[in-house]
């Protein structure tokens, strides 16, 4: 899996062009010609006109041939969203459900489960998809809000750049420029399930052209809510790090970061479950630390030429009651992006990355070698080409090698058109894989008791090969009026290849007569996905702000095989609908109101290995009074999950807790 | 199988995009037209004399922080004179390194010192540009808001006259002007 920022990259592309380079993408005489027009025109015409890209805002995207949606640090602050799964919500075609206070299930276009193995996740570059089950602890990956520049979320394939597991989707978080944290910023919440959070940081500068920012931060989350049982899942994180960018020369940029964090999180049950036999049992806490460190160098080369290198290394402990998992990544990567003339613009990179994982069973859970150094090596290029005034051309692939399934070819082609003013019509087709996991590989554990016969056991393969997608993509935006945007995809995707835990064949042990039944993984399920998403934003005012999303899926597994592991209850797993409404007001007196709604259809089925009824629709509603007391100071109550005293959103009656209205104040300093 | 079918077509277009004649005239960038409008706020702004050194004194366009227009600034203004003065531009890392300067555009990395750089120029005749959010709110002069793929004016008159500069109707007529106090 390449995790390459690719800032300059198509689906990113819209965003980032203008972020890294300040230089006019057109030669001289070009700039000349078309400014000289300019500067002829009044100050109404010039009102008029329609730029190509502005940086740093969603409608940056309105050109990209991609389904985009850029969550900016001001939609994430208005949300009240203290974690970044619930900062996700309304977005369309993605799927937030939190399973229980720490868990959640994101997932983009279908196949929502725990580990969302079908998307990416990166932070500042760098991949936080745990390649033990392909999938992401959501419940570490905590961030000071406040320097979150934005989240951008890509649906659908992004392989073509980020390679492998870029499958459904990527999601792109960025934190600020150190220069954009300076001062000192200090916030205080209480409230009744976010128990209790304190963050603090300080930004300063580093001589002429140097910034920096420290920061810290502890939460406190209460558990919750099961009728009849016990809960256990409340937890607490803290977490603190630092960032450093320098503007080294007039064409050379540094950024050095590094964070820690060290986390405590209650279990329901044990993480891993085999039915007849028995788990770790009692007062169950996952104990969970890590760190990393980020270096990048971004060198222009000229008004047309960019070259970035990024290095990181990330080391994640795992002590969960069911296994211990220590995890070391080490990733290079170097991109150049340069415009050969005014019509391409071509992008590539290389990239490598090296993990070291130790993962060590407690009674039922085994990998087998128990360490495992593996190597993923692979490279890209993207050419978008200006076809014509209105039609843009991208065509790139990735090939990349990893230890588990070999050579990865990952292309994609993508065709823009500007229909008219404020109209913009897209279509793609792209081809992604889901590389195997080391779970899948090297899994070794007993599914019988001790001393039965036939004895089963669960077996990583070896020969068990990629997921594939075929993914077919069209979008429209329009702009009927300038107070509002309208953006629609639609898609249509065919899975090759799905996991599926099949029986091996069974051995007889001569010696004591004893049959072993192997169950294995294997790629003989495959599927098709369908869906609709729309995204509208209307401001009827200055002071008011309408972002209404709305999301169709369908998806239709076909089980080739024996299908053991039920992946055919995914089927049911994502709603078929999902609405959300949210409104951003500003107030007289310096107040700002602020809403969100969210509808669900029901959930038919959960993954699970036994029959469950689902989980019924709901609608919830999140509200915001925030009040900017003082230039300095700015006071919030926020209140979650209003319409209903607790609700279920995802998960196996085992693993699930309700989510329980609450409220929370905070206070945050700003000097 | 499915993939074979991508690349052919993969192949296809890409043959055909190399057979297309094309030179695409682009619609100017964002910046282009911000760069502009500042060339056009040289005209539609009176400054007092003090803020000239002679008659002959060159405008000074200024910018503050990472310069988001590149070599674009330096084309618009080349070989044009307001009221018989040159223009020129100047860019400064820094607040304190802003000398003689009459427009100033203050890029979005100076975000956290706006406080500080409207405090600093208040006295010095300096009409300050900004496109970040709250620029004209916390005393900058004249924002740049994007309204669709647009770009639009949006000017606090109060912090103008503050400075003694005046701003041409033709300049206020279509923007959108802040009162002071007004949130």
């Amino acid at each position: 899996m390449g995790t390459i920022p690719r800032a300059l990259a198509p689906p990113a592309l819209a965003t980032a062009l203008l972020l890294c380079s300040s230089e006019p993408a057109e030669a001289s005489q070009d700039v000349a010609s078309t400014t000289g027009v300019l500067k002829h025109l009044s100050i109404e015409q010039l009102m008029d006109i329609e730029v190509t890209s502005v940086s740093r805002a969603p409608e940056t995207l309105s050109s990209a041939a991609a389904a985009v949606s850029v969550i900016t640090n001001e939609d994430i602050r208005r949300s009240g969203a203290t974690t970044i799964p619930e900062a996700l919500r309304g977005v369309p075609g993605l799927h937030v459900a939190r399973r229980n206070s720490n868990s959640w299930a994101v997932s983009s276009r279908a196949f929502s489960s725990i580990n969302s193995e079908k998307l990416l996740v990166l932070s500042d570059t760098r991949s936080i998809y745990t390649p033990l089950v392909s999938g992401v602890f959501w419940d570490v990956q905590d961030y000071l809000l406040e320097d979150v520049e934005r989240i951008e979320v890509i649906r659908g394939p992004g392989a073509s750049l980020w390679g492998a597991n870029a499958v459904n989707g990527v999601i792109n978080l960025t934190t600020k420029h150190a220069r954009s944290t300076q001062g000192t910023f200090l916030s205080a919440a209480v409230g009744t399930e976010e128990l209790g959070s304190a963050a603090a940081r300080y930004g300063g500068q580093l001589g002429e052209s140097g910034f920096f920012r420290v920061f810290g931060q502890y939460s406190e989350r209460d558990t919750s809510f099961r009728p009849g049982s016990p809960t256990s899942d409340d937890w607490r994180i803290g977490h603190a790090g630092f960032r450093a960018d320098w503007d080294a020369s007039s064409s050379d940029a540094l950024t050095v970061q590094a964070d820690v964090y060290s986390a405590n999180i209650g279990q329901f049950g044990p993480g891993v479950n085999i039915i007849g036999r028995e788990g770790p049992a009692g007062d169950l806490e996952v104990h969970a630390n890590g760190g990393n460190v980020l270096g990048r160098w971004r060198r222009q080369l000229g008004g047309s030429s960019e070259l970035q290198l990024r290095a990181y290394y990330d080391n994640t402990h795992r002590n969960d009651p069911s296994f211990h998992d220590d995890l070391q990544t080490f990733d290079l990567d170097l991109q150049h992006r340069y415009l050969p003339s005014s019509r391409h613009e071509i992008v590539w990179g290389l990239n490598y990355r090296v993990t070291d994982n130790d993962n060590r069973g407690k009674g039922i859970f085994a990998l087998e070698p128990e360490e495992s150094r593996d190597q993923l090596f692979g490279g890209f290029a993207q050419d978008q080409v200006a076809i014509s005034e209105v039609l843009r051309l991208t065509v790139g692939t990735k090939l990349e090698h990893n230890d588990f399934s070999g050579f990865e070819v990952q292309p994609t082609v993508r065709l823009a058109w500007d229909v008219a003013p404020g109209q913009n019509a897209w279509a793609a087709v792209s081809r992604a894989v889901r590389v195997p996991t080391r779970l899948e590989r090297d899994i070794a554990i007993e599914v019988t008791p001790p001393g039965s016969n036939p004895r089963g056991v669960l077996l990583g393969n070896d020969d068990f090969d990629a997921e594939e997608l075929l993914a077919y993509e069209l979008g429209y935006r329009w702009q009927p009026l300038d107070v509002l945007g309208l953006d629609l995809a639609l898609f249509h995707n065919r899975y090759e290849g799905l996991a599926s835990l099949e029986f091996g064949t069974p051995s007889l042990d001569p010696q004591t007569g004893v049959v072993t039944v192997p169950v294995v993984n294997r790629n003989l399920t495959d599927a098709r996905g369908q869906g609709a998403e729309l995204f509208a934003t209307f401001s009827p005012r200055d002071t008011w702000r309408l972002i209404a999303s709305y999301s169709y899926i369908y998806l239709d597994m076909q089980p080739h095989g024996g299908d053991l592991n039920r992946g055919v209850l995914l089927e049911g797993a994502t709603p078929r609908q999902q609405f959300s409404l949210r409104s951003l007001l500003d107030l007289p007196g310096r107040l700002q109101l602020d809403a969100q709604f969210r509808y669900s259809t029901a959930l038919d089925e959960v993954p699970g290995t036994v029959a469950d009824p689902g989980i019924d629709a709901y609608s919830e509603l999140d509200l915001r009074l925030a009040w900017q007391a003082s230039q300095q100071l700015e006071l919030s109550l926020v209140g979650q999950n209003l319409l209903h005293d607790h609700h279920l959103e995802f998960g196996t009656p085992a693993t699930r807790g309700e989510i329980e209205r609450s409220v929370y104040g905070k206070a945050a300093w700003r000097f | 199988m499915a993939l074979l079918r991508s690349r052919v077509v993969l192949v296809a277009l890409l043959a055909l995009a190399a057979a297309l004649p094309a030179r695409a005239q682009a619609p100017p960038t964002e910046y282009e037209v911000k760069a502009v409008f500042l060339f056009n706020f040289s005209q539609f702004v009176d400054w007092p004399a003090a803020a000239f050194a002679d008659g002959h004194s060159p405008l000074v366009i200024g910018v503050l922080g990472s310069d988001p227009f590149g070599a674009t600034l330096d084309e618009i203004v080349r070989g044009e004179t307001v009221n018989g003065r040159p223009l020129a531009v100047r860019r400064y890392q820094s607040l304190d390194q802003v000398d003689t300067c009459h427009i100033l555009f203050v890029d979005r990395s100076q975000e956290p010192q706006l406080e500080a750089i409207v405090a600093a120029l208040k006295s010095r005749s300096v009409l300050t540009v900004g496109d970040f959010d709250g620029f004209s709110h916390r005393g900058g002069m004249i924002r740049f808001i994007t309204v669709g793929n647009k770009i639009r004016l949006r000017i606090n008159l109060f912090a103008a006259q503050e400075a003694k500069l005046t701003i041409s109707s033709k300049l206020l007529r279509p923007a959108q002007i802040v009162e002071p106090g007004q949130d």
